[in-house]
């Protein structure tokens, strides 16, 4: 737990994330019970700010909700109770990427990389797998990773020792017609940094390291920009908070 | 604290009779009756916040309707040990009139990417609003207890549904900022409010 991305419990509870930012965070309370327990009493404090501005419906709304309800089927329990803290429309069930996983998906979307790239210069290649061994045996490694709502999962490995950050996607679908994706650091304060443009391959996948120099760089994002790319992200499809 | 808690709790309201919980449990079996008991104690709570957000009296209505037909869909999922059952319908209302606001304005902003400087209301106005109108003396007397910045973006963020990205830009502030507040906001209301989960 980084304290930057605790902080967000607030916003969370207040539902002030952004929805790519969202899922990013789910997957953080998930593995942070301190997290998740002050989720939960800030959604209790904000529910008293709902609550204070109780106003009564029109009456006739009363009759209408209860028709509809002899028309709505009513769901079974939950199987994994344990899963569920944010109360309903959570889906953290779904997202159950652990560090273990996370780590596959490093090691497997690296080898698929790095095999696909046969055809590059050997030297290309071997000064690419050097610097991913590099990144994964600093002392300091550390992985981040998400689902989007649609389903597109980013993992970020990052050493801040070695100022190096990669990014590897999967589930991604091809950029719609005339547009790329473009991966890009943010910090702070000032503009996005763009990292440069990438097509996932054919499963969806791909990995981003060259050049992406960490700086004080906290958050890591991939946007849907024109064809070429732009200096400036439009259109954010994913975003992770990068460990301190 | 667990004392001192219950009776904060249990003592300053009376719009909030002790059995929204039992009534979940028999709406999770089906029980027509307890939804329609349920329904008079959670549609004004919800009705008010999501007004609140959402404004337009008409899709008011249509988000509050969403919402307590949710509530008889998923009552089977509740866990009262994650939560009062209040909490859990208000989560649910603000994240449905949240959706709302928000699906309607990416339709707007794809036309008009400058939308956040045209706001069509200036913040203290809704914020002058919502602190008039508060029912309970509590929430006010806790609000007031606040730094001006905290009680803004909570009150931003929280009532007119923005996001901590929009609070910031809005307030000219620092986005880091924006997330501390929001949370040391919400941490000073709840020990003020006496809130246990």
């Amino acid at each position: 737990m980084t304290a930057d991305i605790h902080a967000l419990t607030g916003a969370y509870a207040l539902d002030a994330i952004p929805e790519f930012e969202r899922a990013a965070f789910e997957r953080h309370l998930h593995e942070c019970d301190a997290c998740a327990q002050e989720v939960r009493e800030l959604q209790a404090t904000a529910a008293r700010l709902g609550d204070a501005v109780a106003e009564s419906p029109p009456p006739e709304l009363k009759a209408r909700v209860l028709a509809r309800v002899a028309e709505v089927r009513q769901l079974p329990p939950a199987q994994h109770s344990s899963a569920r803290a944010a109360g309903p429309g959570s889906t953290w069930a779904l997202r159950l990427t652990g560090v273990a996983a996370a780590v596959l998906l490093v090691v497997s979307v690296s080898l698929g990389v790095l095999l696909v790239q046969d055809r590059g210069e050997l030297s290309d290649r071997r000064q690419e797998s050097a610097a991913v061994v590099r990144l994964l045996s600093a002392d300091d490694v550390r992985f981040v990773s998400g689902t989007t709502t649609s389903g597109m999962n980013g993992t970020a490995v990052v050493s801040r020792s070695r100022g190096q950050v990669m990014l590897l996607t999967a589930n991604m679908p091809p950029a719609p017609d005339g547009k790329t994706y473009q991966a890009w650091l943010m910090a702070r304060s000032g503009k996005p940094k763009s990292v440069g443009v990438f097509a996932p391959d054919q499963a969806g996948r791909a990995s981003i390291m060259d050049s992406m120099e960490i700086g004080d760089a906290n958050q890591v994002g991939v946007s849907v920009e024109a064809a070429g790319g732009s200096d400036t992200p439009h259109e954010v499809v994913m975003a992770m908070q990068l460990p301190a | 604290m667990a004392e001192r808690v219950r009776r904060i709790a249990g003592g300053a309201e009376g719009v909030r009779p002790p059995d929204a919980e039992a009534l979940l449990l028999l709406v999770a079996r089906g029980d027509e009756g307890a939804f329609e008991r349920l329904y008079d104690l959670v549609s004004g709570p919800v009705f008010g916040l999501v007004r609140r957000i959402v404004r337009d009296p008409a899709q008011s209505e249509e988000v509050t309707q969403e919402v307590l037909l949710e509530l008889w869909r998923t009552a089977a999922r509740f866990a009262p040990d994650r939560g009062s059952a209040m909490t859990w319908v208000l989560t649910l209302a603000h994240r449905r009139a949240v959706d709302r606001v928000r699906s309607a304005q990416a339709a707007t902003d794809r036309e008009d990417r400058a939308y956040r400087r045209d706001a069509d209301r200036p913040f203290d106005e809704v914020a002058e609003q919502v602190s008039t109108r508060l029912e309970h003396e509590q929430v006010r007397r806790c609000l007031s207890s606040l730094t001006d910045l905290q009680r803004e973006s909570v009150e931003l963020a929280y009532y007119r549904g923005l996001t901590y990205r929009e609070v910031a830009e809005l307030l000219d502030t620092p986005l880091g900022t924006i997330k501390t507040r929001l949370r040391d906001g919400l941490i000073r209301l709840r020990d003020c409010l006496g809130v246990a989960r």
